[in-house]
């Protein structure tokens, strides 16, 4: 496991993670959202022992991970800006790390690559920026690290290439000890992939919840009650979000389905209907709780 | 892991990388072998072997053109090795390898020896081969091999762990760069030079920079030990070269392991040394700004300096903050720290200005020097040709005393009177106290004409001073190679046989002992000792003394009549049918005139003394002008005159 202790980072008077703190649990996609400049770089930075932290301490089984290659060892960092040497071909970077990663598979490599079709004689300096996105995930995969950690690399993949990659991460998590952390500015991108959602905003942590939990925590739904105050309402249910519109209430509530569901039947309603939330909208409600308008923050 | 992983694994696969590097090691090395077997062949052909071994041993013991390659392939192995750090994807790459900062900063620095080392291994085989298949070895070859070999590596060390300090204080090549020359230049050159042009400007006694001070300078810039090294393989270059290497690898070594990732691409990357490296820097180049503009002006010392300084000040605190914060815009930042650099410059001038350390009243007792040396400028005594010697003169302690005494008193007056005009009353007096301590201070005063009488007086007074100044007494006899009497009536010089030249020397100590100054002012010599030294005892004459012998050395006299030379302080049993006067004028307009009149040149010719025999009391006589003097039988002569046998020569 992954720990991210109460971690700290500024650059001069730039604070770019504050008092950060967030378990990544094998196993799971975890995914890492947030706006330009909101810190999920510079986290994913430190995790993977780029950075040091100013204050705290990111640990990877109970180990610091800055400058220490055994933790490091098990730690694939995929750079929103991969480097390649220049005039490498994709044979001279498997080359390389394989030297850095003992347990790399070659044929498994040598199979991917041949699935995506990249070409082998090529130097990589010639791809598209897609391609190098390609070949960093499919070098990370067949490093055998434990943890792959890519910052913003699923950002401008195209959609069959991404499935292809999600269909790999299951095959690959379902085989051995494998957990992706994926940093995205893009909610739609790590919806279907991720199992556990972190939102960062200017440094800090809003929230860092199970994604499936999230969904069956928080429910919307619209009703006609005839003589039930606002009160009332609020009383009975655990409201995150209320708004009505003449007689129609619009209710975001936290609870199990079920009960809710019960809870309304017994208000005896008119009309009633529990409607499906986005997950965009779903963080909006988390998000308003907690006194931020991140309408303009996700996409 | 890499513990799983072999260290030579990992320096292979870095080599991969670096095959430039590789390539231009090899080509710089071959074209130097090349350029030495075309050269060594073009000397062979002249058939001139002294130059032929000449070349052969300068090569191999590490010549100019050598070090020069070496510094450039050192440096560029230097910024190759660690560029990466100025590149964030590079960072982001390197850094996230299972790789120990350790391990990875071993790796890299060794392979930048390896790519240095090989090749110029190499060379120095392909060049003793050229040497041997041409038939110029020599039997000290080897001994200049291993020189070569060990100051070329002790070089390349010193310059690339150098710029890989350079490149790890920075995040931009160019500001490594700059980081790069200003480490070479700035003791030896920005230091140096302040230090010096201020003592110039401010220190009236200031004569030259405190022994050891250059060499010290030196050592402090790597690039002047390399170089050093190819003129001087000294014992205090060599221990210079290894105490930088050793300071600078672990330097490099500490720095590659706290270097923050983030500081890619970040002109300085540590930001706690940016102000003490602008403050270096600033403060320096100020004052060197000041220098410039007010030696421009004329005006050395006066209110130009300060304000020249500031400005400079300005100027280099806002190119360095442009540089660290890469915007033109951040000219003005930072005033704060501005203005404290600007009085610190300041302060600076004013240390010199006001003498603050007490450079110019500086006069050490007389119980803590073992010895004084004193010359007066412009009197040379010793005309040496080759042989170079230091003197210094033991005084005992009451002589000591008394002479300290007296610079005491020169000093105290100085103070009051300030700055001492410049005219024909002040002479120059170089004085060297010899410290118990093994120190040396070395000081030059001006002083008005009878304070410098009463000096010298007291000089002459003592014996050791005489016994010193007068090689005739302080130099070993078997130095002596050749006595002459000299006189201009004279054609040529007596011939004078090892026993008589023995006898004349005696004669010479025993009666210039009794010589005063005061003698030597009022008095003309009527003849001159001529003394031919071979100080460095090879039998070939490289220092000439000329002893003036006064009316009163009777012995000395009556040698030279014994042997029929002629003597006479004034032209006065010269027939002259002319003279030619020439006075000087301050204004730099001299009055000339040649006169014919024979009782005119009659009345004055035994008050026209011989400017060949003013030997020792060279200075001790204003000379006025030149009179050129020809006699019936048509031979010219120099001669000289007082004040008022020359107006009267004029009227």
């Amino acid at each position: 496991m992954i720990e991210v202790k109460n971690v700290e980072k500024s650059f001069g008077d730039v604070k770019a993670v504050d008092h950060i703190s967030l378990d990544v649990q094998d196993h799971f996609v975890f995914g890492m959202l947030g706006t330009n400049g909101a810190g999920k770089s510079t986290l994913l930075r430190m995790m993977a022992g780029v950075l040091k932290a100013d204050q705290g301490n990111v640990l990877l089984d109970g180990e610091a991970v800055y400058d220490n290659p055994k933790a490091k060892g098990q730690i694939f960092y995929i750079s929103d800006e991969q480097f390649f040497f220049p005039n490498a071909t994709i044979e001279d970077m498997e080359h390389f790390y394989e030297i850095y990663y003992p347990d790399f598979d070659k044929e498994k490599f040598q199979r991917f690559i041949e699935s995506f079709d990249l070409p082998v004689g090529r130097k990589i300096n010639g791809f598209s920026k897609g391609m190098k996105k390609q070949l960093s995930l499919l070098l990370g995969i067949c490093s055998n690290a434990r943890y792959l950690l890519c910052d913003e690399t699923f950002d401008g993949l195209d959609p069959v290439v991404r499935q292809s990659i999600k269909s790999i991460f299951a095959a690959e998590m379902d085989e051995r000890e494998f957990t992706p952390i994926i940093a995205s500015h893009n909610l739609r991108e790590l919806e279907d992939i991720c199992d556990h959602v972190g939102l960062l905003h200017k440094g800090g942590i809003l929230l860092s919840k199970d994604l499936e939990e999230m969904k069956c925590q928080l429910h919307r739904i619209q009703f006609v009650a005839q003589g039930c105050s606002s009160e009332e309402i609020n009383r009975i249910f655990d409201v995150v979000q209320y708004k009505t519109s003449g007689k129609l209430v619009t209710l975001t509530v936290r609870g199990e389905e079920e009960e809710i569901m019960e809870t309304l039947a017994s208000l005896k309603p008119i009309y009633y209907e529990m409607l499906p939330l986005s997950l965009e909208e779903i963080f909006i409600s988390e998000t308003e709780v907690v006194g931020y308008d991140v309408k303009n923050l996700i996409f | 892991m890499t513990s799983k992983i072999s260290f030579s694994r990992l320096r292979i696969e870095d080599l991969k990388h670096r095959l430039s590097m590789i390539i231009i090691s090899f080509f710089l090395f071959f074209m130097s072998d090349i350029l030495y077997y075309l050269t060594l062949q073009s000397y062979i052909h002249s058939e001139d072997y002294r130059i032929v071994e000449e070349f052969v041993r300068v090569f191999a013991s590490g010549s100019y053109w050598q070090v020069y390659i070496i510094i450039s392939l050192a440096a560029l192995l230097g910024i190759n090795a660690f560029h990466f750090l100025h590149n964030r994807s590079r960072v982001d790459f390197q850094m996230s390898l299972p790789i120990s900062r350790r391990k990875h900063f071993w790796m890299i620095a060794s392979n930048g020896f390896l790519i240095f080392f090989l090749p110029f291994l190499l060379s120095i085989l392909v060049q003793t081969l050229i040497t041997t298949a041409l038939g110029v070895m020599r039997a000290g070859y080897f001994t200049w091999i291993v020189k070569g070999f060990v100051s070329g590596l002790l070089t390349f060390f010193l310059i690339y762990f150098l710029m890989a300090v350079c490149m790890l204080l920075t995040g931009q090549i160019y500001v490594a760069l700059m980081a790069f020359l200003v480490f070479q230049s700035y003791t030896f050159v920005v230091i140096r030079l302040v230090l010096e042009t201020l003592s110039t400007s401010f220190f009236q006694t200031y004569r030259v920079m405190a022994d050891g001070m250059d060499t010290i300078f030196k050592m402090l810039s790597p690039f002047m030990v390399c170089v050093t090294m190819v003129e001087n393989y000294s014992i205090t270059c060599l221990v210079a070269a290894i105490l930088w290497i050793f300071v600078l690898i672990l330097a490099s070594y500490w720095l590659f392991q706290i270097r923050p990732a983030e500081s890619a691409g970040v002109a300085m990357a540590f930001s706690r040394g940016k102000l003490l490296i602008k403050t270096m820097i600033t403060v320096p180049m100020g004052i060197v700004v000041g220098l410039f503009l007010s030696s421009v002006a004329g005006l050395e010392n006066g209110i130009l300096l300060y304000l020249g300084s500031i400005l400079g000040g300005v100027i280099f605190h806002g190119i360095i903050e442009c540089i660290y914060q890469n915007d033109i815009r951040a000219l003005w930042s930072h005033r704060k720290h501005l203005l404290a650099n600007l009085i610190l410059i300041v302060a600076v001038i004013l240390v010199f200005d006001v003498d603050l350390i007490g450079y110019d009243s500086y006069c050490p007792k007389a119980e803590q020097l073992e010895g004084i040396k004193i010359e007066q400028s412009g009197a040379s005594f010793t005309e040496y040709f080759e042989a170079q010697e230091e003197r210094n003169i033991q005084l005992s302690n009451e002589n000591c005393e008394k002479i300290i005494d007296k610079l005491q008193e020169i000093i105290e007056k100085n103070k009051n009177n300030n700055v001492l005009q410049a005219d024909d009353n002040i002479y120059y007096v170089n004085v060297d106290y010899y410290k118990e301590n093994g120190k040396k201070i070395k000081r030059t005063y001006k002083i008005h004409e009878e304070d410098h009488d009463s000096l010298l007086d007291l000089l002459y007074d003592t014996e050791e001073y005489r016994h010193n100044i007068y090689r005739i007494y302080s130099t070993d006899a078997e130095k002596i190679i050749d006595i002459k009497v000299c006189h201009p009536e004279m054609v040529g010089f007596p011939a004078l046989s090892d026993a008589e030249q023995k006898e004349l020397l005696s004669i010479l100590k025993e009666e210039w002992d009794q010589m005063t100054y005061e003698k030597m002012k009022k008095e003309y010599p009527i003849a001159t000792i001529e003394i031919s030294y071979s100080l460095s005892g090879s039998g070939i004459q490289d220092a000439v003394e000329n002893y003036s012998v006064y009316p009163e050395f009777t012995k000395t006299i009556a040698f030279m009549k014994a042997h029929d030379c002629k003597m006479g302080a004034s032209a006065a049993n010269l027939k002259l049918i002319n003279l030619q006067v020439v006075k000087y004028n301050d204004t730099g307009e001299n009055n000339e005139v040649l006169i014919t009149d024979q009782d005119k040149i009659n009345a004055v010719k035994d008050k026209l003394y011989y400017q060949e025999l003013r030997g020792n009391s060279y200075s001790l006589r204003k000379v006025v002008g030149d009179i050129y003097a020809r006699d019936n039988r048509n031979q010219e002569y120099l001669l000289y005159a007082d004040q008022e046998t020359m107006d009267f020569l004029l009227k």
